[in-house]
């Protein structure tokens, strides 16, 4: 029976609008244990609590079986975990030894602080042996592909004396045989006695390297399953668990003619062989994992990206979107993921926020007739509920209110196509039920919407059909009623065919 | 700038201050004062306003048409809303019943553009409504007539000759603590015994009054599958409905084609 490393009981912590709640979890030497969940699910944040840099509002974290102090003030990090990110940074200018023993470098003269070198590589190298690597002991860090630096951030985990080791997407960016090296480094460390919390959106490596699986789902812990006794089936009713589709104000509208139509899309080595159509009065859904290039596919359709490849035709005519301005004005609308940098202009108030993309309905000779302006912002204001007070700075609103005022910027500009990016993630209730009728109110006259979202039962509740991103491309584009959220989780995973 | 927004800016004026001159138009919004004396007059010929001295007046008459028997303060935009967010819920072919009600009325008069739907109802003058939508078939209850619509047991057993895909149902206060709630005990029954032969249950209520109730209960919320009301609603309903999986529709009508 191996020691218990971690224990986590009835943790709590909120932030925003995201709650974890009541999180009971606990890792044992000698284990892979898996963490499974959609994009926002709280893995991260949970994983952060875990290796002491977010504090919990309530509950208790027990190391070795001994109850952690919280040290109040400092975030730092408990000893003896290790956080490996994706997004690490790495000392560029360095070679790959000094990177990986950068906490543990072998000393001529520890007062001095001068480096054995030859010590350093000849640890770097018997390293190198040790797991295969496919690099040298001389090799610079900037002459390395991502997925390589991503290889050797794993190393740095197996050198350390770490016993609780994070893995967050380790899996993600690697190709096949990348993955196999991991698994690799990833038994060796569980070999050395640590305990590692793998967080994947990848089934097979639960069933690959986990011995145990969690799945987490809104801040929650769903279920955690020994892997020997759970099949991938159930690992995928657990993620999608009790869905319930049937909250969204979904209406019924009869299709109008084709607006849009994309064909053979691709973009340098991030997107290919994309095709869509949207009709007057449709939604379709686009879903994918992190990474799988729905937010680069926004940007291509809004005509934000230089280089793409593929055609486009608008109302039947062919087009080349070289700019957003061009997009814009043949009546596409973006509404980007990142509000505060992409969408609202932070210093501006909410008037001018609302009328910026449709100041030529108010211009006359060269001045703004801002009392017209206001009194018909005033209204789509009204319309969607946002709290009158057209001086005010727009950074004054709540991220509802924001975002609703970057709806009626768009609706107001009369846009007929409505590109929507994650539109409703991270928002208050009321203002995406006010979202979702205000796109049913678009659908109804006649405007076509392509929802993107990770929100799987969102895109269910909402969308009329859904096409799913994968591997680089659209691996599905189905009626929504055609398919199952369980199968559309399969096709995010994105198995290679 | 377009003739349309101009119009509805004045329409706004008018019912606001109930009179309005061409000279604080025409600086408002920046054109000449022929272009104002122009969609004056076309609101003229559309009822909506009359010409006077230098501006015009609301036109008084037009009010008085939008009255319904059992509204203090004036509804119908909130009314209309709703009943376009009706009409995009029923299909072709559906099987429906309409309670009676203001609301459900004007939802009637849009219905029948649809094709083939088999309408049961209660109120006398959502019949009247399909009488000449031959493209509908229409069945109207039998029962004790009170005011224009029938209740009573014979109505219910009426009633249970048929199963519905979709039930329609007005009522005059949704709350929290008491629930879904009508103004009579027999309106009461009727809607309580339609709700078991419905595959889907919309409850229709206005945004202001949910949070009043009225005097006999329906049922609590969990009767309804789908909630129609208008956008104004209060930000603590739509939390509360949200969390109770019920579908709600908070019609906006706010895009401009």
């Amino acid at each position: 029976m191996s020691a218990e490393l971690l224990r986590l009981e009835h943790v709590n912590f909120q932030i925003d609008n995201f709650h974890l709640s009541n999180i009971d979890i606990n890792l044992y030497e000698n284990e892979i244990h898996v963490i499974m969940g959609e994009n926002g699910a709280g893995k991260s944040l949970l994983m952060q609590i875990v290796c002491g840099l977010v504090t919990p509002d309530s509950g208790s974290i027990y190391i070795h079986n001994e109850l952690v102090r919280s040290k109040s003030m400092s975030n730092d990090m408990f000893d003896g975990v290790i956080y490996i990110r994706q997004d690490a940074t790495m000392l560029t200018k360095l070679s790959i030894a000094e990177n990986l023993f950068f906490n543990n470098m072998p000393y001529k003269n520890k007062l001095l602080r001068s480096i054995d070198y030859d010590k350093l590589n000849y640890m770097c190298q018997r390293l190198i042996e040790d797991l295969d690597l496919p690099v040298t002991v001389f090799d610079k860090v900037d002459s390395l592909g991502f997925a390589q630096r991503q290889i050797i951030e794993f190393c740095r985990a197996y050198i350390s004396d770490a016993k609780i080791v994070i893995l967050d997407e380790p899996s993600s960016a690697l190709t096949h045989s990348e993955r196999d090296l991991l698994y690799r480094i990833v038994s060796k460390i569980k070999a050395k006695g640590a305990g590692i919390f793998y967080i994947t959106h990848c089934i097979e490596d639960v069933s690959l390297l986990g011995d145990r699986v969690t799945v987490i789902k809104s801040g929650s812990i769903i279920g955690s399953r020994n892997v020997a006794d759970c099949p991938q089936e159930e690992i995928i009713k657990m993620l999608s668990g009790r869905y319930i589709m049937s909250r969204y104000p979904k209406i019924v509208i009869k299709k109008g003619k084709n607006i849009l139509s994309v064909r053979n899309l691709g973009f340098s080595d991030k997107l290919k062989n994309i095709n869509l159509d949207l009709c007057e009065g449709d939604i379709l859904g686009i879903t994918g994992l992190a990474g799988s290039g729905r937010t680069l596919l926004a940007n291509c359709l809004f005509g934000a990206v230089d280089g793409v490849a593929g055609d486009l035709y608008l109302n039947g005519s062919k087009i080349k979107l070289d700019s957003p301005y061009k997009a814009i004005s043949n009546g596409i609308a973006l509404i980007p993921e990142n509000r505060l940098t992409d969408s609202l202009f932070g210093y501006m108030d909410i008037s001018n926020n609302v009328a910026v993309t449709s100041l030529k309905r108010f211009a006359n000779y060269s001045f703004i007739n801002t009392g017209y302006m206001e009194q018909v912002v005033a209204d789509y204001v009204e319309k969607l509920n946002i709290p009158q007070h057209l001086h005010n700075n727009i950074m004054e609103y709540t991220g509802g209110n924001q975002q609703k005022a970057v709806f009626a910027k768009w609706i107001m500009s009369r846009a007929k196509i409505f590109i929507l990016d994650e539109p409703t993630r991270g928002l208050d209730i009321a203002s995406k039920i006010d979202i979702y009728n205000s796109i049913n109110d678009l659908i109804k006259k006649k405007a076509g919407i392509i929802f993107i979202s990770s929100d799987i039962e969102e895109i269910f509740g909402i969308c009329d059909r859904v096409a799913v991103l994968a591997n680089r491309t659209c691996v599905c584009n189905v009626p929504t009623k055609d398919i199952t959220i369980e199968k559309i989780i399969e096709l995010s995973t994105g198995k290679e065919q | 700038m377009f003739a349309i927004e101009r119009i509805k800016i004045i329409k706004d004026y008018l019912n606001k201050d109930k009179h309005v001159s061409v000279a604080k138009l025409s600086s408002l919004l920046n054109v000449t004062e022929v272009t104002i004396r122009r969609d004056l007059e076309k609101l003229e010929s559309e009822g909506f306003l009359k010409r006077a001295h230098g501006g015009a007046v609301l036109n008084a008459d037009l009010e008085e048409t939008y009255v319904f028997e059992d509204s203090e303060d004036d509804h119908t935009p909130q009314m209309m809303e709703i009943s376009d967010t009706i009409f995009h819920l029923v299909s072709d072919n559906d099987i429906i019943m309409l309670t009676d009600g203001p609301t459900n009325l004007m939802a009637a008069k849009k219905l029948t553009h649809k094709k083939n739907l088999t309408v049961l109802t209660n109120d006398l003058r959502i019949a009247l409504e399909f009488s000449s939508s031959p493209s509908n078939k229409l069945i109207l209850l039998g029962g004790d007539l009170n005011e224009s619509a029938v209740y009573g047991q014979l109505a219910i057993n009426n009633m249970q000759n048929f199963s519905l895909n979709h039930l329609i149902v007005e009522v005059e206060g949704v709350s929290k603590k008491t629930g879904i709630t009508v103004s009579s005990i027999s309106k009461a029954s009727l809607i309580q015994e339609a709700c078991k032969m419905a595959e889907t249950v919309s409850v229709v209520c206005l945004a202001d009054h949910f949070g009043s109730k009225s005097f006999y209960r329906v049922g609590g919320l969990d009767v309804a599958d789908k909630i129609i009301t208008n956008s104004t609603l209060d930000d603590s309903y739509k939390d509360y409905l949200f969390d109770l999986n019920i579908q709600l529709y908070t019609s906006v009508n706010i895009y401009e084609e």
